[in-house]
């Protein structure tokens, strides 16, 4: 089998992965926060994340199971009120976009700026957005999941906060492939997820706060600590981590993480690989969505006189070969794009160029 | 009934899709569907094949018993209750 879904959730793992999870579930629980012994799996997890997110206080990242969970926590945490504007972009996954039409049900006016025909948005574009509506809140993704093109986080939270604005990004796409740079880019959060390219289980992901913002928390419940107070402790990370947290998978991404720092990724080869495969892709007759500069491995496509479905559908039955088509949770995205939906290949370290010729030729002995 | 139905879903809140496991494979419901129009591709590795009549379309996979079908939007239970019908002539006549 062929595994290019990797910007859906990363296979394979790196064996250290399930060998940690599997550690933490066979030995006494850990309880960080909860007053007792051992190791915390919690703290070691937010330490290397922090690394990766450019950001120098660990306490900050709270930890949840999914970036959903982190955007959910940095949208509905700020006391937006009717009358407020958020601005957006038309390439956010619907882990943004539903939740900002929860807003809209509440009075909060919600712009969703186009994105050029790459999946990109223009700078100048966002900067205008910015001055023009002064949102109390922007959100956006660093890449965008469909086209793979990254967006210029510096540039996009310096103007959102020229304009006042809290900025929150979206790094489920870019964090351990792009680099993350929180607090160089004076972000107010970034949410982000642990199964994508940081190679971890799913069920792991959450929200990094700067000390500076002050969010109600989504959930509220038990904190192991505190325990006689009506309310959420104030500190972080515990004001917005209510209930039991995923040991065993907070201890597989770890691993994940701890193993990259030995295994380093090789960005320009994959993506080496990716241009490999989206030209061969051009030159079957393929109309290939094609972001130039900083990108992800994603390469999405449309082949002509055949369905994305029926694509996939031959793909995965009859060469093993596993992507995704459709709307990719991203559905505003399209119309920018100039297509109604997409078969995507998203490739990892693990695809070789073996595996990104048998992509070639598969495709090649689909098209009619 | 002599064969499994389940839902596909896919990113449309209208999908109309269903994989039907049956007692009999691709080769053999080939020989059944006469009067659809059939795209067959023999250069892939498990050669496929997608019949269309009307606006009910069936992909399937020559050597095995999975088989995905997509009803039209409209009509597409009345649709469904008469492919079913053709499926159990198929089966019980196999």
């Amino acid at each position: 089998m062929i595994y290019m879904n990797n910007a859906a959730t990363s296979y394979p793992k790196p064996d250290c992965v399930a060998e940690a999870v599997t550690d933490v579930l066979n030995r006494e629980p850990g309880d960080s926060y909860r007053g007792g012994h051992g190791q915390d799996t919690f703290a070691m997890l937010r330490g290397e994340l922090a690394d990766l997110l450019g950001v120098s206080q660990p306490e900050q990242i709270a930890l949840g199971p999914n970036a959903s969970w982190g955007l959910n926590t940095g949208i509905f945490g700020l006391p937006l009120k009717s009358g407020d504007c958020v601005v957006a972009t038309k390439a956010e996954h619907n882990s943004v976009l539903r939740p900002l039409y929860r807003l809209r049900q509440r009075g909060v006016r919600v712009i969703l700026l186009d994105t050029d025909e790459t999946g990109r948005v223009k700078p100048e574009l966002w900067a205008e957005a910015m001055r023009k509506y002064r949102p109390a809140l922007a959100v956006f993704t660093h890449a965008s999941n469909v086209t793979g093109a990254v967006n210029d986080a510096e540039a996009f939270c310096r103007a959102a906060k020229d304009a006042g604005a809290r900025v929150l990004v979206d790094a489920s796409q870019t964090l351990g492939f792009i680099p993350v740079k929180a607090e160089n880019w004076n972000a107010d959060m970034v949410a982000f997820t642990g199964h994508k390219y940081l190679l971890g289980p799913q069920g792991t992901g959450g929200l990094w706060v700067s000390p500076e913002v002050k969010l109600e928390p989504l959930l509220t419940g038990g904190t192991g600590i505190h325990s006689d107070m009506d309310t959420m402790p104030e500190e972080m990370p515990l004001h917005l981590e209510a209930g039991t947290g995923n040991e065993p998978s907070c201890a597989g991404l770890l691993a994940a993480i701890r193993w990259q720092k030995d295994n380093p990724l090789k960005r320009s080869e994959i993506l080496s690989r990716a241009d490999r495969l989206s030209g061969a892709l051009e030159r079957l007759g393929a109309k290939v969505i094609l972001p130039q500069g900083e990108r992800t491995p994603v390469i999405s496509f449309l082949l002509p006189g055949i369905t994305p479905e029926e694509t996939g559908y031959i793909l995965r039955e009859s060469c093993d070969i596993v992507c995704r088509t459709g709307l990719h949770c991203a559905p505003k995205i399209f119309p920018c794009l100039g297509v109604p939906q997409t078969v995507r290949l998203s490739l990892s370290r693990f695809n070789t160029d073996d595996e990104v010729n048998e992509v070639i030729e598969a495709v090649e002995a689909i098209i009619p | 009934m002599n064969f499994e139905v389940k839902k596909i879903e896919n990113c449309f809140s209208d999908s109309r899709t269903f994989e039907y496991t049956l007692p009999i494979d691709g080769n053999s419901m080939l020989e059944n569907l006469t009067d659809w129009q059939i795209r067959k591709n023999e250069k892939l590795r498990r050669p496929v094949a997608v019949a269309q009549r009307e606006n009910v379309i069936i992909k399937f996979v020559l050597a095995d018993k999975h088989f995905r079908v997509s009803f039209p939007d409209n009509q597409w239970q009345a649709e469904k209750e008469k492919f079913e019908l053709f499926l159990e002539n198929i089966v019980c006549s196999g």
